[in-house]
């Protein structure tokens, strides 16, 4: 993989050398995707975005070590997928803390918030439908690896070999990752799968 | 659940993506000779599509600009930590406990020198004193001292004896 096919690469070869436009491209190019990954395996909107800028300012702060061996995705994948896996050890070992209240005690929190200007309430605007709901729990209860496996699969970006790699294992036990959580999620979806309701609405 | 390598290969396919109109025709022909599993890939088809349905994560509209805040704080972080230690700025700080040993210092000088001139003051008065004495008796006087100083140790006269006598 060289810079050349990997634009991102490029980019992320600009940020290592001090370039913050490049740097907030890469973050707006990617800030959904890390968002949805974060939301779902976490389940917490706060805590999510919380996550993702973490993922950012850690690839910021990675980038002098960065080479590109693999497609700037994948990286940025795994680094993301690692600090859910902390978030999520975390609260299993502290369950009432919130992973803002250590943030918001340092002396270097933000002293400026910029205003967000487009009003979304999370429940509302999304689970608004109880098929939604269905398949969101549906996928919360799936184990971690195949969750992330399904999650990863339906970003366009990354392929069998990248998912496999963000994972850390081979590309056959990603595909079975995938193939036992969609099972599960066929079984537990079954009425809404057979009536095709979902494609109704 | 067929083994079928180009059941299989449909179906990772649209695990990941939708399929092309040119590969859902050619999945259609397979399926219309194997209809035991036209119910298993209807399942998968409408499972893709409730995933794809999943409403995306709203991302705050300051999102970005959060970011490159909370780095340019890491960086101003990572500066200051970053500088040559002990800084000029530093040593301002000892100025204060510097200011105040040299008043200690001072004080205590000062006291000591006032100390001396308080001694020698004494000094000075003791020897004008004793110069304001003019002359000192001469030797001679203090010749008979002894036999007048044993006078004072002879018992005292029997006043009442002395009465009845005179």
């Amino acid at each position: 993989m060289s810079a050349e096919r990997d634009p991102d690469a490029a980019l992320m070869l600009l940020v290592k050398q001090g370039d913050n436009a490049a740097f907030a491209l890469l973050v707006e190019k990617y800030k959904q995707p890390i968002m949805n990954l974060a939301y779902r395996m976490l389940r917490d909107l706060t805590e999510a975005e919380d996550l993702a800028q973490n993922v950012f300012i850690q690839v910021h702060k990675s980038a002098a070590r960065y080479e590109v061996s693999s497609k700037f995705s994948t990286w940025l994948f795994t680094i993301a997928r690692n600090l859910c896996l902390n978030e999520i050890r975390r609260r299993s070992r502290h369950p009432a803390e919130s992973i803002e209240a250590p943030y918001y005690e340092q002396e270097d929190q933000p002293r400026q918030q910029f205003e967000d200007k487009k009003i979304t309430s999370p429940p509302d605007s999304l689970l608004h439908g109880e098929l939604e709901q269905k398949v969101d729990q549906a996928l919360a209860s799936l184990p971690e690896n195949q969750r992330t496996a399904i999650l990863l699969c339906r970003q366009n970006e990354l392929s069998y070999e990248e998912i496999a790699k963000v994972l850390g294992c081979s590309l056959s036990a990603t595909k079975s990752l995938i193939h036992r959580g969609r099972e599960t999620l066929k079984q537990k979806l079954k009425p809404y799968l057979r009536t095709g309701i979902w494609l109704d609405q | 659940m067929t083994n079928d390598p180009l059941y299989i290969r449909f179906r990772e396919l649209s695990w990941r993506r939708k399929l092309t109109p040119a590969e859902e025709a050619e999945l259609r022909n397979w399926l219309a000779t194997h209809v035991e599993e036209q119910a298993d890939w209807e399942a998968e088809a409408r499972l893709s599509d409730a995933l794809d349905q999943l409403p995306d994560a709203p991302v705050p509209s300051n999102f970005t600009a959060n970011v490159l805040q909370a780095l340019q704080l890491e960086q101003n972080a990572q500066a200051r930590a970053a500088r040559p230690s002990p800084g000029w700025w530093q040593l301002l700080t000892w100025v204060p406990k510097a200011a105040l040993a040299a008043l200690v210092v001072a004080a205590g000088f000062l006291f000591f020198l006032h100390g001396q001139t308080v001694r020698r003051a004494e000094l000075r008065d003791s020897v004008v004193f004793v110069s304001a004495v003019k002359s000192l008796p001469s030797p001679e006087v203090l010749r008979d001292f002894d036999v007048i100083r044993a006078l004072d140790q002879t018992p005292p006269a029997d006043e009442q004896l002395l009465t009845l006598l005179q």
